[in-house]
């Protein structure tokens, strides 16, 4: 976290250098499955990072 | 088999017509299933769906997801209880509208189990400064969930807890082949939230209780009175999470770090690693790493004592996932590309697979516990 705040306006790229950035694999959201997402939140405690869906976990 | 067939010809017919507007159809289907050492089986069917204009910059998508819970663990058996299956059907609309660089989102979500009902909305807004290498969200969202019995109408047992988020992000194109982003959460819960099926076993002042203490064990130690749980009736929960992705040649790095801590005095770090390798044009295998680790909160006991005149401890748990734990999870994922020649990835099938072993530092009945997830999913642009 430090090394990304420290690199915070280090850059201003062209659009016409964005190229690699269009890639599918570098969107900012989380990549994981909606069954992956349901497992991570009943067996972590911690939440946040990611897109919520909220409660009703359908465990007990 | 038949469902490969289907997209591969699917995939044909889509690469013959030619395309004359800028509005695009994504299509996603993903089965996952679940399975674990202490006797939890889930399945996850769901479909997804978005219809976007890039071009005019508006978007709306929707999502629904079937879970099917089936579960014998050493909780409900502790409790002299039968496995149970439950069923919880969750759905999602979502749109955004961004014509140039200020923009906004809302989405709505519902959840329903036979025993919980979760209903959540919000909305954001964002914006694109410095030619797009910064961009910032702010985001709120309001959840209201009702908690009851299975079996028992709302009107006759039912809890309610409110719950407000708010989110920050601020993202940062950093170079030509970095972008990296900072995620803020802050989530405030109201309302009781334990478990009503939850008895926490209760022993007497100076017994002692070894970790991962089976069944019988603690049947034999424990007092006959077994209390249900009791939460503290609020909790404000804090996040932040940095992320980072970094594409090579052939291959793109993925980083992300949390960092977590709560009002009940929990606190926690997440770490996911995903290094996605091109296997030519139509492959794509990501190996995963994900490590999370956290303490308990503070009013966690492995053995409950009872005090004087036999009082319950105001506030007592049996959730594993409030006690100190170790995540660590290892697996991947395979994409293939089974579009035409001229766009390989307008058809995807992928496959996913993670095992995770947890280790429970201070609990009754259980030590460790191994689980595997595995996906099978196909996604289209139309």
């Amino acid at each position: 976290m430090v090394l990304l705040l420290s690199c915070a306006g280090c850059a201003n790229v062209p659009p016409y250098e964005r190229g690699k950035l269009a890639h599918p694999s570098m969107a900012t959201s989380d990549m994981v499955s909606p069954s992956e997402q349901h497992v991570r939140a009943v067996q972590e405690g911690a939440v946040g990072g990611g897109s919520s869906a909220g409660g009703g976990c359908g465990c007990n | 088999m038949l469902i490969v067939e289907a997209a591969l010809a699917g995939s044909a017919r889509a690469q013959d017509a030619p395309k004359t507007s800028s509005v695009d159809a994504h299509v996603g289907l993903d089965y996952g299933q679940y399975a674990d050492t202490d006797h939890v089986f889930v399945e996850t069917p769901s479909v997804s769906g978005t219809v976007s204009d890039p071009v005019k910059g508006w978007s709306v998508g929707g999502q629904y997801l079937v879970d099917v819970v089936s579960a014998a663990s050493v909780d409900i058996v502790s409790t002299a209880s039968r496995r149970w299956t439950e069923v919880r059907q969750e759905g999602e609309l979502r749109a955004s509208y961004k014509p140039k660089t200020l923009g906004a989102q809302a989405s709505a979500t519902v959840s329903d189990e036979p025993d919980y009902l979760s209903l959540s909305a919000g909305g954001a807004i964002t914006q694109d400064l410095a030619d797009k290498n910064v961009t910032w969200l702010l985001g709120y969202a309001y959840g209201h969930d009702v908690a009851g019995r299975s079996g028992t109408p709302f009107s006759v047992f039912s809890r309610t807890i409110d719950r407000s988020a708010f989110t920050g992000t601020l993202t940062l194109v950093l170079d030509p082949s970095t972008i990296a982003s900072l995620v803020g959460d802050v989530i405030l819960e109201n309302g009781d939230q334990s478990k009503p099926y939850r008895y926490v076993p209760l022993f007497a002042p100076g017994t002692q209780v070894p970790r991962g203490a089976p069944i019988d064990l603690v049947n034999s130690l424990r007092v006959s009175a077994r209390p249900l749980e009791q939460l503290p009736l609020s909790r404000s929960r804090y996040a932040l999470t940095a992320r980072l992705a970094h594409r090579y040649h052939l291959a793109t790095l993925r980083l992300e770090e949390r960092a977590y801590g709560d009002s009940w005095l929990m606190f926690g770090t997440t770490t996911d690693a995903r290094l996605l390798f091109d296997l030519g044009q139509r492959v794509e295998l990501g190996p995963h790493l994900r490590v999370h680790a956290q303490k308990a909160v503070d009013f966690w006991q492995r053995a409950y004592v009872y005090g004087p005149g036999f009082q319950y401890p105001a506030l007592r748990t049996g959730d594993r996932e409030l006690g100190p734990l170790v995540n660590a999870t290892a697996g991947g994922t395979l994409r293939i590309g089974i579009g035409g020649d001229a766009n390989p990835t307008s058809w995807v099938l992928g496959f996913d697979l993670n095992a995770t072993t947890t280790e429970y530092l201070d609990d009754l009945y259980v030590t460790d516990r191994i689980s595997a997830i595995g996906g099978v999913s196909l996604e289209a642009d139309l």
